[in-house]
Formats: structure tokens, sequence, C-alpha cells
């Protein structure tokens, strides 16, 4: 099986752009990440695109050319970049293509989400009472960690904190401001313990990632980014997942503990040899969570991590060195591709204000309802 | 509602109806119907137990799907929790009462509540509320 590297990156900014429809920001992301992998639309061989607002991402094609691709439209709920990066990586690995296009895009409406409990094979009770949100998720799991491991709200606000400081130095990043933990704390509480800045919010914006075989990544002279492994899991037995109207009483693993341990046994590599992560962070919470489900600190150590700037650019573990979802807003087909965006540009060497100096090994993982998790890892070459 | 939720018990409380797995023994909430249902043994939970984790609806829920009041001035947040009932299964539910007096591990009954709809209705389901406030009642 072929090795797969990424050859090719483009993005539109996140944020909120009047004007343009999600279908542009995805065309533009593309034609960037071809000029960036300095291939022409015709060579690309297989496409896998997501867009859960902005209409089918295959409608791409008209604009790039009908050249009559292999195109696959990817639905993974907030995984959907992340499921086309796999989907694209599996492709190439297979033999089957040299060159493969994984894009998101997305433009969202303002506010929360309001997904309909039918799709989710859920009663119209659950949402007619107002169960169907996914913050009252995200609350209650981390209400919850913070009850078992002794985290602090304090902690929560220093992880929006990075987050804004990360996007200020990050062009495509939607917040660009520096907010102080007391602004954090004392915004409006969403869903306790959940304040409105420890939230990411629904935005837009366009990934594209061009993927190729090692024998076209060397055809080319791109062989700066190999991806090393790539998996995707699903929500077992036990795990606390989003839109439950019940669980069991044992709380066992997560889809995220799962697809990373199979992301690095692929890999043949272990936390520790990771350099930077893009974790999700729908929220403050998840990121504290997802620190440890990834396997990158024991539960309860992130109070002191984050206290100590551990997870800041500079620090010992950088994690979501763009400012990650709350800085960027989440635009759901884009966003894991946006994770892999950024791990491509810091080990290229390409981050600028943001670098992070001699990463090699970059990690990304996204997580999505109704409870799976992709993740992806990018060695420099 | 149009699928039996719960069923009434002493002293104000309800019993939630959860189905039963024949052979693994593992209990699923609201109890499941249509294709595979003949796998599961109705049955009803205890009616109270120990508040898992909760949180507070502090913004009106977009409708749909939600159909209480949610214009921004008429708008009553309300807390929503996960309650252990027994050994059995932990449910997620809305909370009745001053979310303020929430914690972890006290105890909780199993009730039923009635909200006012956008539309003019009522709307009736189970919650959960805090042990001696329910009593009280």
């Amino acid at each position: 099986m072929s090795d797969v590297y990424v050859i090719g990156a483009g993005i539109h900014p996140f944020g909120r752009h009047d004007g343009k429809t999600g279908l542009d920001l995805g065309v533009e992301a593309t034609r960037l990440a071809l000029k960036d992998g300095g291939i022409e639309w015709e060579d690309v061989q297989a496409a896998f695109g997501g867009s859960s607002a902005s209409g089918n991402a295959d409608a791409v094609l008209p604009r790039m050319g009908l050249t009559g691709i292999q195109f696959i439209n990817v639905s993974n709920g907030c995984a959907t970049g992340g499921s086309s990066v796999l989907s694209a990586y599996w492709a190439i690995k297979a033999g089957a293509f040299d060159t493969a296009l994984a894009v998101g895009f997305d433009k969202h409406d303002r506010g929360s989400f309001n997904p309909d409990p039918v799709k989710y094979g859920l009663p119209q009770w659950y949402g007619e009472t107002g169960l169907m949100l996914t913050t009252q998720f995200f609350a209650m799991k981390i209400q919850r960690y913070m009850h078992d491991y002794g985290i602090s709200a304090r902690a929560l606000a220093g992880v929006a904190v990075k987050a804004f400081e990360n996007g200020s130095r990050t062009p495509h990043a939607w917040r660009r401001t520096p907010m102080d933990v007391e602004t954090v704390l004392n915004s409006r509480m969403i869903s306790d313990p959940l304040t409105q800045y420890m939230f990411c919010s629904p935005s837009e914006g366009g990934v594209a990632l061009i993927l190729a075989s090692e024998k076209k990544a060397r055809e080319l002279g791109r062989t700066q980014v190999k991806l090393r492994a790539a998996a995707i899991k699903t929500r077992p037995e036990n795990s606390f997942e989003v839109f439950s109207p019940s669980l069991s009483v044992e709380r066992g693993e997560t889809p995220t503990v799962l697809a990373a341990r199979a992301a690095f046994e692929k890999a043949g590599l272990g936390p520790e040899d990771i350099d930077i992560a893009q974790i999700q962070d729908t929220e403050s919470g998840a990121e504290v969570m997802h620190m440890a489900e990834n396997g990158f600190c024991r539960d309860g150590e992130q109070e002191q991590w984050i206290a100590d700037g551990y997870t800041a650019i500079g620090g010992r573990f950088p994690i979501n060195t763009d400012g990650g979802c709350i800085a960027c807003g989440e635009p759901i087909g884009a966003s894991g591709l946006r994770q892999v965006y950024e791990n491509v540009l810091q080990l290229r060497g390409q981050a600028d204000q943001r670098q992070v100096e001699g990463a090699r090994l970059a990690y990304s993982q996204v997580y999505g309802a109704p409870g799976l998790s992709a993740v992806a890892i990018l060695e420099r070459g | 509602m149009r699928n039996e939720l719960f069923v009434d018990d002493q002293g104000g409380r309800v019993r939630i109806i959860a189905g039963k797995k024949r052979g693994t023994g593992q209990i699923v909430f609201p109890l499941p119907q249509g294709v595979g249902e003949a796998e599961y043994e109705r049955i009803e939970l205890p009616p109270s137990g120990t508040l898992w984790t909760y949180t507070v609806q502090r913004i009106p829920p977009k409708n749909p799907p939600f159909v209480g009041i949610n214009s921004p001035h008429q708008y009553q947040p309300f807390a929503v929790g996960y309650v252990r009932l027994g050994d059995e299964a932990m449910i997620e539910g809305r909370i009745a009462g001053d979310p303020a007096s929430l914690q972890i591990g006290m105890p909780m009954d199993c009730v039923a509540i009635s909200f006012p709809t956008a539309d003019g209705a009522e709307m009736t389901t189970y919650a959960f509320a805090p042990a001696n406030e329910s009593s009280n009642s």
C-alpha cells in the first residue's frame, strides 16, 4: 500500500462573509489547494466532500470543471471534514488513485444548531421538551468531569483565553481579539458551567486538501507532509454521548479514546511522540476532556497544564495553535479539515506568528454528533 | 404525549417506563418501539435516585423542535440533568425548581411537569425534582 502525502492545502478564512455562498468558500479553497499542490483540476482523480448547511459538496464540480471525476458527498456530523480526509486517505492508500481532493465548506445561521430528533432516531418529544441541544450535552459532560477530577471554571476560561490569543495570530481565524480570564468568566452564562466565550459558534468557511500517493508526491517534489495514519471510531457501549435519553450506569471508553488508539497503532506511535495537536474544542470543556481522551495527559492533570501554559504556543505541548473552533467558529463541513490544514502549515514551517518551532508530528481529532471521532496524524517528511 | 413515558406512583411521584433487553438486561429509555421492540421487556424504573450531572438551559432553544415559549422576554430558563435511578440506568430529563439549589449527588424524585407551549397549549412530561422539594408539594 502506498504512503499518503498532503501535497496541497487551501483555506477560505472562517467567520462571516456576506455576499458569498458556502459553495463560493469551498470553490475558493479548492483553487488555493490546487495552486499550493502544483497540480491542475484535471489531475485530480477522486474527491470527497461535505457540507451540512450549504447543499451537496459535489456542487463544486460545475465550478471547477466537469471532468467526470469520482465525487462522494460525505456527511458525518461535526466530524464530516475528518471523514472526508479519511476517505481520501484510504482511496490513495488502497492504490486506487494517485491524487484525491478532500473539501468541505459551510455557512450556518447564527445561534445554536437545532437538529431534528427524527434524524437521530429519537422521538419528537425529546426536542419538543427542550432536550435536543448539543450545548446541554457539552455542559453536562464537563460538569460531571469537573466534579470527578477537580477542574475549575478558571481552567475552562484559560482554554478560551489561549484560543483567542492564538486566533489573534491566525489570518484564517474569525475571532482575533485577545481576551482576559475575567472577561471570559463574566460573559453571559449559556449552559452552566460554560459561558458565551467558552463556546465556539457556528460560522462560515471552506477548506480543501490535496492528497497524493508517494509516487505522485515525489514526482511533484511535494513530500513535506506525510499522512501517517487516520482513523474514525463510533461510540461504544457505556460512553456518555450527545442526544442520549438514557445512559448505562457504568462509564466506559469514548469514541475519541478508540479513534486515538486506532490511529496511534496504525502509525506505530504513542501520545508522547506528538509535538502539537488540534483537538475538538466545541467549547472549553471539550478541549479539556479531549486532552485526556486522546492520551496526552491523565484525567485531572489539565488543571495544572493550563495554569502553567503547557498548551499555549511556546508551551510544552501546544494545542489548537490556530485558535481552534473557539476562535475560528465551526462551519461543519470544513472544521475537521481546518485542523489538518493548520497542521500542514505548522509542519512546513509556514505558520508565521503562531509557528511552533521544530514540530515534526502533528495530531488532529474532531468529534461529531451523535458520537464519533476522527483522528489524523501528520509527519514532517 | 403520544407514547407512554411514565406512570403515576405514590406521593406525587412517577415511574419512568423503560425497556429491558431480554438476554443482556441492558436498560434503554424510552421503551423501543417498532422493529426489534419484542426484544425488550417493559419495566418501570425506581421513582427516585441521585443527580449525576446537570446544566441550565439559559438561552431559549429554537422552535422547531422546542415547543415551549422561547421569545427572549418570556422565556424561563430550566435545568436539565441525568438522574441515576437505582442500579438500573441514568435518565436524562428536565429538572423542576430553582437550578441554584442543584448539586451533583443530591437525591431526586421523578415527577410530572407541565409547561406552556408557544401556541397557547400545555405539554406534560416527566421531570426530576430535588427529593425534599417534591415531597413538600
